[in-house]
């Protein structure tokens, strides 16, 4: 058994973990870890935020039955079965030059651990951050420790209304283009900022998002083709040379089980409805 | 009056009836009443020269007359204790290892193998006898005293914990050394674990099985992945020794259309519902989904066992397999008990490409006939195509069950490889890296749960040797 050491609410829909876990605290920029609430849970890779002393620290947002369950039982037990990690290959980390970073939701917590190893190697970082609305936007501060600029924005409109494409033409409008981009969170926005990165011929490194199982390379769920070859996400990955990766291959394997999701989340609702029942009885 | 040769009169293990089968994930085969084991035990002639027929035949060489005599004898801890001199895991390998190939296949009432012809009967029911003990001893509580030896301060790390790490570790601690296992997945026992379906293997017994180890004071790492969590490097210097077992179990695709939703390694879909339970979701978090047709296109032990699961997912089930059913390396018994069970075989048909819609959704496989040709290398006939024998198979989903490929992270750029990319050793189980041992599929590619565990059990004997002596041999090249 994992201890939770720490549980902090951002907004209704993020919270903030620190799990003591001794083989994570020597994690390398950009990797990620795996995490059961109980033997019997879903399978969860988690970007690592930032690592600890004891462990590592991440950022959950509340997407499913998954992230809804282990918010809803870690304040009644702050324990976790199984934690693997750190999994992936590192962010390489070297003096680009100028780098801006581009997140959207959840993707500021990768982007985070990769744009402060960055900056402590040299780099001048810039940061562009987009949530869907408002309860996506959070760790703006954590961002600023570290960069130069930082704009946030939101598709809702409900913080300045932007989209992570518009943005990052406006930032190149205004500012001149970066030596490199890194961008994470979403594979939709991640391909029409590599677009872009195609025309202007900026460098860009994308985190991808694919379901993942084993995570240690057996049952190919996390396929994608870069540069026409095979990689997986889970033990290739999840970085890689945007301008290399087929985005279309990646799109068109998403939301696979989007149907049962729905049915597992509205099943866990019903549960948690009945337990709230059973409460107040 | 000398014993009359029982030829014929095999005892058949009790199976649950196709429609019960298909309702659940529960084991079909429900093993020897101690009635049917003490009579199929008496059918045994112990012979003198068993070492030449059943005993050569096994793997692992367990002295098959000695405990077959101790059941007759009804000293089923005899039998037990006989067992596991050799194997370990009597209730593993009694139910998954492919007798019929092996020691039933070498038993003299039905193959002589010293005269290499074959005889009149059918042969000892070895694997039911096997199972039986060691569900014997499980079931009844009898705790046997696994003693290890004091203490040699010594340390082994095992990478995996498939059979083959099992079963080193379990030697090596019973030889007084301290041994950890660093497994990547969240429960131990590899392939078994996740891929072999509980209705053939329940998982209770690798659990029970996990526990002797733990009695023995084996501990286990669970989460860490080796060359990601840990580099093999860092584990070289924390401990005397290390054995790599991580077998070989990355899925293989490969065929036009294979980037579409519904197509999926067998080892997805295996690990989805045997490890995952996926065939309770949505009371399981993990979803599976392959619509109302499933086509699976292989014809091994893998093939099989994606079919055992997908009908009992109540799913129209077609199996594609461009050779014939005698070719297959499954066993042969389960593929009539598919058969019963309703899956649709398709012998001698090469799938050609995976077709789907715009939106990624599969539509069916297009296929090709083939028929028996000239002999390859191997000399087995060549399945050549029958021009103009393209069709359909209409699916929802594919599941590529055509065999595995190394995963090498954990030694990746660190060991010398084969050309497969598995683990290149010598006799000795030694890599090119001096104190690291290998074994298991991580070596051969895919064999058996046997072959592995008899790997592990052989390593660990070199590992305590070169523990003793720092005696290296490896010198590479071949
Ligand atoms: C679906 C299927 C059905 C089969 N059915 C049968 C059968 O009925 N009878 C039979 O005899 N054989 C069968 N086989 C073959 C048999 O399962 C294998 O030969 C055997 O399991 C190999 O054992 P192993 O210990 O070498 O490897 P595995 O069982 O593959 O175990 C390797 C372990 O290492 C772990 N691992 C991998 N990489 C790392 C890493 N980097 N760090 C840490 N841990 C890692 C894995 O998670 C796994 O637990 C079957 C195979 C498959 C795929
Ligand atoms: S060959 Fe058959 S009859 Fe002879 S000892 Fe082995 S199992 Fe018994
Ligand atoms: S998650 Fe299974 S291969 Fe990557």
């Amino acid at each position: 058994m994992y201890k939770v050491l720490e549980k902090k609410s951002l907004t209704p829909k993020a919270f903030i973990i620190e799990i003591e876990a001794p083989h994570l605290t020597k994690a390398g920029p950009g990797q990620f870890a795996v995490i059961q609430r109980t033997l019997e849970s879903e399978r969860i890779p988690l970007s690592i935020l930032e690592t600890t002393d004891k462990g590592a620290k991440f950022l959950v947002e509340v997407r499913g039955r998954s992230t809804l369950e282990l918010e809803v039982r870690l304040n009644e037990s702050r324990e976790i079965a199984y934690v693997e990690g750190p999994a992936g290959v590192p962010f390489e980390v070297k003096n680009y030059g100028r780098v801006l970073l581009l997140s959207k939701n959840w993707g500021i917590a990768p982007i985070i651990n990769v744009g402060r190893a960055l900056s402590e190697c040299g780099n001048k970082i810039s940061a562009i951050h987009v949530g869907d609305t408002s309860e996506n936007v959070y760790l703006i501060n954590e961002l600023e420790s570290f960069s130069g600029s930082v704009r946030v924005f939101t598709e809702d409109g409900s913080v300045e209304e932007g989209n992570v494409q518009l943005a990052f033409r406006d930032y190149i409008d205004c500012a001149g283009k970066p030596d490199l981009v890194v961008c994470a969170g979403n594979n939709l926005d991640s391909s029409l900022v590599v677009d872009v990165c195609r025309e202007e011929g900026i460098s860009v490194v994308s985190m991808v998002n694919t379901y993942m199982l084993d995570t240690i390379g057996l049952c190919l769920v996390c396929r994608l083709l870069v540069n026409d070859e095979q990689k997986l996400a889970c033990v290739d990955g999840p970085w890689f040379n945007g301008l290399e990766v087929n985005w279309d291959y990646l799109l068109a394997r998403e939301n696979l089980y989007e149907d049962e999701e729905k049915q597992a989340l509205e099943k866990f609702l019903k549960q948690l409805e009945r337990e709230k029942l059973r409460s107040r009885r | 009056m000398a014993k009359k040769i029982r030829y014929l009169d095999r005892n058949k293990e009790p199976m649950l009836e196709p429609s019960e089968r298909v309702k659940g994930f529960r084991e079909y085969a429900l093993g020897f009443s101690v009635g049917l084991a003490l009579d199929e035990a008496n059918r045994c002639l112990f012979c003198k020269d068993a070492d030449q027929r059943c005993i050569k035949g096994c793997p692992i060489n367990v002295d098959i007359p000695g405990f077959i005599k101790k059941i007759t004898e009804g000293d089923l801890v005899g039998a037990y204790k006989k067992l596991i001199e050799t194997d370990i895991f009597p209730s593993i390998c009694g139910r998954v290892c492919p007798q019929e190939r092996q020691c039933e296949g070498s038993c003299i009432l039905y193959y002589d193998t010293v005269r290499e012809r074959k005889a009149k009967g059918l042969p000892v029911s070895i694997g039911a006898l096997e199972k039986f003990v060691g569900d014997f001893i499980r079931v009844s509580g009898i705790e046997i005293e696994e003693e290890a030896s004091p203490p040699t301060g010594k340390k082994v790390a095992v990478i995996g914990a498939g059979p083959s790490g099992l079963g080193c570790a379990y030697d090596l601690a019973k030889k007084g050394h301290e041994v950890h296992v660093y497994e990547a997945l969240h429960k131990a026992g590899g392939v078994m674990r996740y891929g072999i379906p509980p209705a053939r293997l329940d998982r209770e017994i690798i659990d029970y099985e996990i526990n002797r180890l733990e009695r023995l004071g084996v501990k286990f790492f669970y989460g860490y992945v080796v060359g990601r969590t840990i580099s093999l490097e860092e584990l070289r210097e924390k401990y005397d020794a290390v054995y790599i077992s991580v077998g070989a179990g990355r899925g293989k695709l490969g065929l036009k259309g294979d980037h579409l939703k519904g197509v999926f390694s067998a080892i997805e879909v295996l690990t989805r519902v045997n490890l995952m339970e996926a065939y309770r979701f949505p009371e399981a978090p993990t979803p599976v989904d392959l619509g109302n047709k499933v086509a699976i296109i292989g014809g091994g032990f893998t093939a099989v066992d994606c079919a055992i699961t997908s009908l009992r997912l109540g799913l129209e089930t077609h199996v594609v397999y461009r050779r014939t059913r005698e070719t297959s390396s499954a066993r042969q018994e389960e593929w009539d008990h598919l058969m019963e069970e309703g899956a649709q075989i398709h012998w001698l048909t090469q799938p050609v490409e995976v077709l789907g819609n715009e939106k990624g959704e599969v539509l069916g496989l297009k296929c090709i006939k083939m028929e028996l040709g000239e002999p390859d290398e191997s000399g087995r006939p060549r399945p050549v195509p029958v021009p103009g024998s393209e069709h359909v198979i209409e699916c929802d989903s594919v599941i590529f069950a055509i065999g595995q490929q190394a995963n090498p992270i954990a030694y990746q750029g660190l060991l010398e490889i084969t050309k497969w990319g598995t683990v290149k050793v010598n006799d000795r189980y030694e890599t090119s890296m001096e104190g690291v041992f290998a074994g298991g599929d991580a070596i051969n590619g895919g064999d058996t749960v046997v072959r592995s565990l008899a790997h592990g059990r052989e390593a660990a004997k070199f590992i305590d040797e070169y523990l003793k002596t720092k005696k290296w041999s490896f010198t590479g090249g071949s």
